[in-house]
C-alpha cells in the first residue's frame, strides 16, 4: 500500500469562472516545494486545472482532494451536480454538452476529460445522475512520460 | 569540507540584521546577537558584505605573505584590473607595478580566451541533452544551481575557464623554461570578487586549482598606483608593450558580453543580476527556454567590472576599457597562431563535474521533505507574520523553516517571549551610540 | 525568434513582461479552446489566442508557456494582465488576425508546437 505523505482539500464553487485554476495553482507549488519533477507537475496542474473548469461549468460544487504518497500524485473531485449520463460517450473527444455561453469561455470543446485522461496513469470516471460526479486521476512519480 | 568565501568579526558585528536583510539565500541566521553563515547555503555572492555598515565582514582573500613560499610568481590579472586606474595609467605600466609589488611575470589569458571560446563552441554544438547550457564563469551562478537548482546541473558546461588554462599553461611552460617543479610555481589570480578567490581556493568540482590563489584588486590597488606615478614621474615608461594590448578581445572581454559574443550564431542570453538570474532559472526549471542554448550569468549587476574587490566606479573603468580597446581588431595574427598550435593539443574538459550540493530539508527523501513542509507550514501559523527578523531569521516563513528543522525555537520570537524582549532591549542599551 | 522581434514584426502591444523580450521562441500553439493548448503541453511555445478572460492566463501557466499573444484587436482585462506579471508570463496584443500571424511566424521559422 502506497503511504500517505500530504493530504489537501479544496472547495471549488460551480459558476465561479474568475477562481478557477486557483487550486491547479496551489498544488502546483506544493509540489515544486517538495522537489517534484516539472514534468510531473506540469501533468497534474492539466488535470486539476480541467477538472476545475469541469466543476465551473457544470456542477453546483466540489470538493477537489489533492493527495501526495510515496508512489504517486493523485487528484479526487467529487461534484455535487446533475451528473454524467453516459459517461463512455462523454469520453470521446469532440463530444461535449457545453453551452455557447462556455465556448466563449475558452472551454467545452469535449477535450476536457480525454486530456485528463491522457495525462493520467489511473484514470477513474464514476457518475450518478442527478447526484454527482467522482473523478480519480493518479499520476507515477517513477514514471516519467 | 563546506567553505564559503566570508568571516564575520564577532567583536565588530552588532547584530544590526542588514547583512541577513541582503542574503539572497537567506543563508544568514542572527543569534545571540551576532550574525552567522549557514554555509551549505551560501553562494558567496557578496551582499552581505556591501550591506554591513560597521565593516564587520571580510572576505576570504589570499596576502601577499602566502605567495613567499614559492620560487616563481606569475600574476594572472583580471580585464578589470587595467580599467581600474586614472587617465594616464597605461596597462604597461600596471603590468610594470605588478612586476614592482613582487611578481616575476604577468601574464595575460588573451589567448586562454580564445581557447575557451572555441572549445565552448564545439561543446554547444555537439551537446545532446536539455538546453540551455550554463557558462561556469561566474563561481556565484555555478553554487546558486548547486544550492537552488540541482536539476539543472548537467547544464553547468563541464569545460575549464580561461583563467585556469591559463594556470594550467603557466606552471606548463615556466617549468619547462627555468626548470623548476610545478608546486614551486605560483599562478595568482588577480581577482575583481572574492566568489573567484573561493573558487580558487574551494572549487565547486572538488579538485585543485590550477591557480595557487587570488588577491583582491582592491589590495594591489594602491601599491600598483604608486609605482605607475613613480614611473610616470621621470622614469620613460616601459618601452615594451604588453601582449595584453595586440588584440581588443582580452581588455574588451568585460565591456562585451563574455562569451555569447562567440557563440552570435546560437541562440544565446546574458543575464546579469542574482535576482534577475533566479527569474530566469525558474522559468529553466519549468522548460519555458528551452530555445535558448547557451546561458551566461553574472551575478553582478554590471558583470565582472561591478566585483566587490574592484576600486573604481563601474561606468568609469567601462569606458576606460573601452578607450583602451579602441580600434583594434578582435583578433591578431600571433595569438591566431599560439591558439591553432595550443587548441588541438590540449584537453579543455573539467576533471571532476560539479555535483549538487544538499541543504536540509531541501534534499533526502520525499517523506523528510513534506514532513518539513508540513511542520513549517503549522508552525508559519502561529507566527504574526510581521518578518520583523528579530527573532534572527529573516523571514517568519524562514524561521517557521528553522524550527521545523529543530535550529530555532518559538522562544526566540519576540511576540512569544518577554525573555527575548528584554534581551534584545539589554543589547540596545549597551550598545552605544 | 525572440519575443521581441516578434512584437515588432506583428505590431503587438506589450502588456506584461516588458523583461521577458529577449526570450526566443521556437514554437507556438494557436487556438481559441483552451483544451487544445493543455491538450499538447509544450513548454516553451507561444501561446496565440483570441480568448481573452482570465482562463487564458491560467492555461499559460498550467502549460508552462512563457508568453500570451492576443489577436484580432483583443485586449484582455486589468486583472488578466496582473495576474500574467504575477505569474512572470509576457502578454502581447496585436490587431492582426490569427491566420495571419500564425502565417507571419510560420514563414520566419516558428513551428507548431504539436
Amino acid at each position: 500500500m502506497p503511504e500517505v505523505l500530504l493530504q489537501r482539500a479544496f472547495e471549488v464553487r460551480g459558476g465561479d469562472f474568475d477562481k478557477a485554476g486557483e487550486t491547479s495553482s496551489e498544488i502546483k507549488a506544493l509540489l515544486k516545494e517538495v522537489g517534484i519533477d516539472p514534468t510531473l507537475i506540469r501533468r497534474a496542474g492539466v488535470v486539476t486545472f480541467e477538472a476545475e473548469m469541469n466543476v465551473v461549468m457544470y456542477a453546483e460544487s466540489a470538493t477537489v482532494v489533492f493527495t501526495l504518497s510515496d508512489e504517486d500524485i493523485s487528484i479526487e473531485v467529487f461534484d455535487r451536480g446533475p451528473g454524467i449520463a453516459d459517461v463512455d460517450l462523454a469520453m470521446q473527444e469532440g463530444y461535449s454538452t457545453a453551452t455557447d455561453e462556455m465556448r466563449q469561455m475558452g472551454f467545452g470543446f469535449g477535450m476536457g476529460l480525454p486530456n485528463i485522461k491522457k495525462n493520467s496513469d489511473i484514470f477513474k470516471l464514476e457518475s450518478e445522475v442527478g447526484k454527482g460526479t467522482r473523478l480519480y486521476s493518479a499520476i507515477r512519480l517513477d514514471g516519467a512520460s | 569540507m563546506m567553505t564559503h568565501g566570508f568571516r564575520i568579526d564577532q567583536d565588530k558585528c552588532r547584530g544590526c540584521l542588514s547583512c541577513m536583510r541582503a542574503c539572497p539565500t537567506h543563508a544568514i541566521r542572527v543569534r545571540d546577537g551576532k550574525a552567522r553563515y549557514i554555509p551549505e547555503k551560501c553562494i558567496d555572492c557578496g551582499s552581505c558584505l556591501k550591506s554591513c555598515p560597521y565593516g564587520a565582514i571580510t572576505a576570504t582573500t589570499w596576502s601577499f605573505q602566502d605567495m613567499d613560499k614559492f620560487k616563481f610568481k606569475v600574476a594572472v590579472p583580471s580585464p578589470v584590473l587595467f580599467g581600474q586606474f586614472p587617465a594616464g595609467v597605461t596597462p604597461a605600466h600596471i603590468v610594470q607595478g605588478l612586476l614592482s609589488v613582487g611578481f616575476d611575470a604577468v601574464w595575460d589569458y588573451g589567448v586562454e580566451l580564445f581557447l575557451a571560446s572555441r572549445a565552448v563552441l564545439h561543446y554547444v554544438e555537439n551537446w545532446k541533452g536539455p538546453f540551455p547550457l550554463i557558462s561556469v564563469s561566474c563561481p556565484v551562478v555555478v553554487r546558486l544551481v548547486q544550492v537552488s537548482y540541482p536539476r539543472m546541473i548537467d547544464q553547468l558546461i563541464r569545460l575549464q575557464i580561461p583563467r585556469e588554462i591559463a594556470g594550467r599553461e603557466i606552471k606548463r611552460r615556466y617549468a619547462k623554461e627555468l626548470g623548476l617543479r610545478p608546486d614551486e610555481i605560483a599562478a595568482v589570480y588577480i581577482t575583481p570578487c572574492q566568489a573567484k578567490t573561493i573558487s580558487i581556493l574551494h572549487p565547486a568540482e572538488g579538485v585543485e586549482s590550477h591557480l595557487n590563489g587570488a588577491l583582491g584588486i582592491s589590495e594591489v590597488y594602491n601599491p600598483i598606483l604608486a609605482s605607475a606615478n613613480q614611473q610616470r614621474n621621470g622614469l620613460p615608461p616601459p618601452a615594451e608593450i604588453p601582449n595584453i594590448v595586440r588584440n581588443s578581445t582580452f581588455l574588451g572581454w568585460s565591456v562585451r558580453e563574455g562569451l555569447g559574443r562567440s557563440l552570435a550564431r546560437h541562440n544565446s542570453l546574458h543575464v546579469t543580476g542574482l535576482a534577475n538570474i533566479i527569474q530566469v532559472f525558474d522559468d529553466i526549471e519549468k522548460g519555458k527556454l528551452q530555445n535558448v542554448e547557451f546561458l551566461e550569468a553574472h551575478s553582478c549587476w554590471s558583470g565582472c567590472t561591478g566585483g566587490n574587490l574592484t576600486v573604481a566606479n563601474v561606468y568609469v573603468t567601462l569606458s576606460k576599457l573601452r578607450s583602451l580597446v579602441g580600434d583594434l581588431p578582435e583578433m591578431d595574427a600571433e595569438t591566431l597562431a599560439e591558439v591553432n598550435s595550443r587548441y588541438p593539443l590540449e584537453d579543455f574538459s573539467l576533471e571532476a563535474p560539479v555535483l549538487p550540493r544538499p541543504i536540509k530539508g531541501q534534499s533526502g527523501d520525499l517523506r523528510e521533505k513534506v514532513r518539513l513542509l508540513q511542520e513549517a507550514e503549522a508552525v508559519l501559523k502561529t507566527l504574526p507574520g510581521y518578518n520583523c527578523g528579530l527573532c534572527g531569521a529573516p523571514t517568519c516563513k524562514e524561521m517557521a523553516k528553522d524550527i521545523s528543522a529543530g535550529e530555532a525555537s518559538k522562544a526566540d520570537c519576540v511576540f512569544f517571549s518577554k525573555d527575548r524582549l528584554s534581551e534584545l532591549y539589554k543589547r540596545f542599551l549597551l550598545n552605544d551610540r | 525568434m525572440k519575443l521581441k522581434d516578434i512584437a515588432t514584426l506583428l505590431e503587438a502591444d506589450v502588456l506584461a513582461g516588458a523583461d521577458l523580450l529577449d526570450i526566443d521562441i521556437g514554437t507556438a500553439v494557436a487556438s481559441d479552446g483552451m483544451s487544445e493548448i493543455l491538450a499538447a503541453p509544450h513548454p516553451g511555445a507561444l501561446m496565440i489566442t483570441g480568448l481573452i478572460n482570465i482562463q487564458s492566463i491560467r492555461t499559460a501557466e498550467m502549460a508552462d508557456l512563457p508568453a500570451v499573444l492576443y489577436v484580432r484587436g483583443k485586449r484582455p482585462n486589468d486583472r488578466c494582465v496582473e495576474l500574467a506579471a504575477a505569474k512572470r508570463i509576457a502578454v502581447l496584443a496585436t490587431r492582426l488576425g490569427m491566420f495571419d500571424v500564425c502565417g507571419l511566424l510560420r514563414e520566419r521559422g516558428v513551428r507548431g508546437g504539436m
